[in-house]
């Protein structure tokens, strides 16, 4: 993996529906090894490499995050604000914020009437140094969106960082279309607006139209102390989807993926996800049924500020979507 | 046609949501009985027509059943499973499971003995998070046959016969209504249609009706019939929810066009096949409400099957009932004609 | 505009049973129109060709209510209801089925309840409408089960300014729909007015494959929950404070260009303008925003206390300051900046 170009990927601004920012990085580092390269209406960012086999596989991992809306700022400059996707109140308070113009700010709570353990995103708001409503409205607009600011930790191979769910999915597509050979065309889709309900998956895949799509996605781990039970470690290779809250993977697209991964000594643990969903099943369901299956990577403390992933998954990762890609018959 | 017979071919195969494979081979065999023309689509949805007129009409069954999905390989060989679908985890202690891993394991959920049980402990309902399967095996043995994400189901006995041709058994839900699309497509192949009717096992409804949308992506039909179970009466349930099991049950509402709901009762009328009106303000929760809103819009009716105890392995049903079911899905698309149209049109 | 508002006000169109409210808007917009039809769900359109952008204007016909499901042997109807809170349907008048049968929905009095049952939530299943009759064979000569109930509140003039009715959620939006085909676009223009927004958005999704929109934007009713104790962002809106323009609710998110587009058309017209300063609720741009390969879309309402609920207030002002948005919106063509 290019730890630069993972930098700038995950490092990006884009929350759910304004996603632009994270979407010119990727296009930075990809431009050169496609054949075509355009945002749909939604806003999805496609990579198309051309094949010569009259099929296409789909490789889709979403840009968006999570982030905090403006919807009043009030008479002393504070601004109040609404989750985008799935924020905790809890885990929002006391961290930084960042504006797409880069405003930065800080997040606390009405402490009144509430403890911090009680608290719902209503008591939740920003602080942007403003001390008037006029003053902050000169830095934002009701209707802006926050995202979290948040530095790499590196921990020997494992990294943390608030933002891996699901830009180090963007970053290991991008790193694998720097190399990707296949007889297949490539659509590398960098999707929009997931955290919110998987919004834009569909749409892309209802006009690709892709004879396979693997999906690329964080999913949960159950090897920290006394933890919920998961299947799935972190350090033990990427995981081969069999089920989410949006999907079950056909058993053709996991034994396609696992196969790929035997031929290339690739480690792969099979996943059961209890909760949550991921684009999988969004284009699964698009136009006459699309065979649709997951590649997740291990992530610990998914949601919250410090996210961490271990880099011999990440490189592994790379190596199954280039397996898939290699492979000549599609199931 | 045997129904009975029908009904146990496609009960004791594997289906659940999301691997219906076997299920839709063997729907598919039985359809083919009747027709050549079949076909299946990346869902797993598997089709067969007759006829070759306008309108097209799509009549329905889903083909999965509830299941579960193995989690978790525990160090002394035991399986930590997770739900797919409606799972009633208080019906699970004591079960027999059959586990579908490189081999086809047998499998008990075991559960505490009593005298182990503190009171508050009785008391309170399992979570299936916390039950156990036991195959029997060698933790090492069980690694080599067996991977997370592996399906399980119930043990699929041959259904039990009853008194008064009632039975009981597994996947009535919704494999007897499969096995009534065959029955209709054995009628509907005897008589001249000025209609197309394309027989559709889907999959998926379990986990939100997917399989439904796509089949009528692909078919386009100008309308069509989901067929589904609903509730007979069992203790403790809403009289205004369960349809007498003796009975067809006919829904109306805001997911059923009322051309539709006219169309079936005037065929039950005909044929005097009796029938009870369910009604619902919105969601089904079957097959139909998936239908309905695809293609611009599709005009869709519901025809149930009264069942008791559903979601588990003694689910119980009248033969006459299901046989009256298959008459009337016959007799919809039997009767249809150059006024279709008519039929389905918003007369404001 | 008002006269026509009061019409759709008061003619019974719950979800799923939107025909009353189809027929008066067909006859109505017939002669405006290039082509009016029906799909398979009930959604009415009426399309003005053009060159250009497809464009959708979207209005939903359906209002919150209830369904029989049954009837009891003492001939009190049994029901279900969408979208309705429980407790604010006590005590109302209703009409039941396609002849207007009339009923009430009544409770227990006062004096027979004790003290806590008098702070018990009744629920729907505990209420019934009675119609009068005798037994359940009585009942059944005027209704039956999968008849639709409707409350039969009155439109009229409220306050200053304001005006009071049912359904203003989403009668507003048709009327203004209405008014909004007597001009011509310089588009390809389609307004539907669609059928059970109220029970899952139902209608708008077949909708967008028979329009296969490019632009889209809902004219709706929303949430004004002006209590004396809520801040702004607890009122969501506020009446008499001009046309709300949505950036962000359950079912989408406005893209900025849109936004962008519809704010300035307001400023530029000096039309009075706030935000939807709330993200709860959805409305048909949800999936209509994500159906087939995607459009761009945007929502303006009229703000409507009390949604949801047997009687809602709105402003005159405000009801006339969306349809001057809408219009100015498509008269200048803004949908080809998005």
């Amino acid at each position: 993996m290019d730890m630069q170009l993972m930098q700038d990927i995950v490092n990006a601004y884009g929350p759910s529906g304004r996603e632009q920012t994270a979407s010119d990085v990727i296009r930075g580092y990809i431009a050169p090894y496609c054949d075509e390269l355009y945002n749909d209406v939604l806003g999805n960012l496609i990579a198309v490499k051309k094949g010569t086999s009259g099929k296409k596989i789909m490789f889709s991992a979403h840009m968006d995050q999570i982030g905090l809306i403006v919807l009043d700022i009030d008479d002393k400059g504070f601004l109040y604000v609404a989750p985008v996707g799935g924020v905790s109140p809890l885990l929002s308070v006391a961290h930084e914020v960042m504006f797409q113009n880069k405003t930065r700010g800080v997040v606390s709570y009405e402490n009144k009437h509430k403890k911090l353990t009680e608290i719902s995103m209503m008591e939740v708001f920003i602080d942007i140094g403003a001390a008037t409503r006029e003053e902050a409205e000169e830095k934002v607009q009701i209707g802006d969106m926050a995202v979290f600011v948040s530095n790499f930790v590196y921990m020997g191979k494992r990294v943390a960082h608030r933002t891996q769910d699901d830009r180090i999915a963007c970053a290991i597509v991008a790193e694998a279309m720097k190399t990707m050979k296949s007889d297949h065309d490539i659509y590398a889709v960098f999707t929009v607006q997931e955290e919110v309900g998987t919004r834009g998956a569909g749409p892309a895949a209802y006009v690709i139209e892709p004879d396979l799509n693997i999906s690329l996605d964080v999913c949960s781990v159950g090897d920290t102390p006394e933890s919920v039970r998961e299947h799935v470690k972190l350090g033990c290779g990427p995981t081969v989807k069999a089920k989410d809250n949006s999907v079950i993977v056909p058993m053709s697209v996991r034994t396609f993926i696992k196969n790929a991964a035997k031929k290339h000594e690739i480690n792969v643990q099979d996943e059961v996800l209890r909760a949550g969903g991921t684009d999988t099943g969004a284009i699964q369901r698009t136009r006459g049924g699309i065979l649709s299956g997951c590649i997740s990577i291990p992530c610990r403390y998914i949601h919250t500020p410090v996210e961490t992933v271990d880099m011999d998954d990440v490189d592994a990762a790379v190596k199954l979507v280039l397996a898939c890609a290699e492979e000549k018959e599609l199931p | 046609m045997d129904m009975l017979k029908n009904i146990t071919d496609l009960t004791k195969v594997l289906g659940v949501s999301g691997n219906e494979c076997a299920a839709a081979d063997v729907l598919e065999q039985l359809f083919r009985n009747y027709t050549q023309d079949t076909w299946r689509d990346p869902m797993g949805n598997v089709y067969a027509r007759v006829g070759s007129q306008k309108p097209v009409i799509m009549l329905m069954a889903h083909m999965d059943e509830i299941g579960m999905t193995v989690t978790e390989i525990e160090k002394n060989g035991m399986l930590r499973l997770c739900p797919i679908g409606g799972v009633d985890a208080r019906v699970l202690p004591g079960s027999e499971l059959v586990v579908y891993g490189k081999e086809t394991l047998k499998g008990v959920i075991g559960c505490t003995p009593p005298h182990l049980l503190s009171e508050s402990d009785k008391n309170s309902a399992y979570d299936i998070y916390d039950l156990t399967c036991d195959v029997g095996l060698s933790y090492e043995r069980v690694c080599e046959l067996v991977s997370v994400g592996d399906f399980v189901t119930f043990d699929n006995l041959p259904p039990l016969e009853l008194k008064n041709g009632y039975i009981a058994g597994k996947t009535f839900d919704d494999r007897a209504l499969g096995a009534a699309l065959v029955e209709a497509l054995h009628i509907l192949s005897k008589r001249k249609l000025n209609c197309t009717v394309i027989c559709v096992g889907s999959t998926q409804e379990e986990l939100g009706c997917l399989g439904a949308a796509i089949a009528s992506c692909n078919v386009k039909p100008d309308m069509a019939i989901a067929t589904d179970v609903c509730h007979a009466p069992t203790p403790l349930a809403d009289p205004q929810s369960v349809v007498d099991p003796s009975k067809v049950s006919v829904t109306t509402g805001g997911n059923i066009h009322p051309g539709m709901y006219q169309l079936i009762t005037e065929a039950a009328k005909e044929l005097n096949i009796p029938y009870a009106t369910s009604v619902s303000m919105a969601r089904t929760g079957t097959d139909a409400w998936n239908i309905q809103n695809q293609c611009g819009g599709i005009a869709t009716g519901l025809i149930s099957l009264p069942l008791r105890y559903m979601h588990t392995n003694v689910e119980l049903i009248s033969v006459e009932t299901l046989k009256n079911c298959a008459k009337l899905l016959a007799e919809v698309p039997a009767r249809l004609g150059s006024d279709w149209e008519e039929k389905i049109c918003w007369n404001d | 505009m008002l006269e026509r508002l009061k019409v759709l006000s008061e003619l019974y169109g719950v979800s799923g049973d939107e025909r009353r409210v189809r027929k008066y808007i067909r006859e109505q917009v017939e002669p405006m129109c290039d082509e009016v039809y029906t799909d398979n769900m009930g959604n009415l359109y009426a399309h003005k060709k053009g060159n250009g952008k497809r464009v959708m204007v979207c209005a939903h016909m359906d209002e919150v209510g209830m369904i029989v499901t049954g009837i009891l042997d003492n001939g009190l109807l049994a029901f279900s209801a969408a979208g309705l809170d429980s407790r604010a349907i006590i005590s109302k008048r209703v009409a039941v089925g396609k002849d207007d049968v009339p009923g009430v929905i009544g409770s227990k009095a006062i004096h027979l309840q004790s003290e806590a049952e008098r702070k018990t939530v009744l629920l729907m299943k505990d209420l019934n409408v009675d119609i009068g009759a005798k037994d359940k064979e009585d009942a059944l000569k005027y209704v039956k089960p999968g008849d639709y109930i409707s409350f039969t509140t009155k439109f009229s003039d409220f306050g200053e300014g304001l005006f009071k009715g049912k359904a203003l959620d989403d009668r507003v939006g048709c009327a203004i729909l209405i008014e909004l085909l007597k001009d011509t676009y310089e588009c390809d223009f389609t307004a539907v007015f669609t059928v059970m927004e109220e029970i899952g958005l139902r209608g708008a999704q077949a909708a967008v494959y028979n329009v296969k929109p490019e632009v889209a934007l809902a004219i709706e009713g929303t949430l004004c929950n002006e209590l004396p104790e809520n801040p702004r962002r607890k009122s969501v809106t506020k009446l008499n404070e001009g046309a709300v323009i949505s950036f962000m609710d359950g079912g989408s998110l406005v893209p900025e260009s849109m936004l962008n587009a519809i704010k300035d058309t307001a400023i530029q017209h000096n039309i009075p303008w706030q935000f939807r300063q709330g993200t709860s609720g959805s409305n048909d741009m949800g999936p209509v925003h994500i159906g087939l390969a995607g459009c761009k879309t945007g929502v303006i309402s009229v703000p409507c206390r009390y949604i949801h609920s047997p009687v809602s207030v709105a402003s005159k002002s405000d009801f006339e300051n969306v349809y001057r948005l809408a219009k100015a919106f498509l008269r200048d063509g803004r949908f080809n900046e998005v």
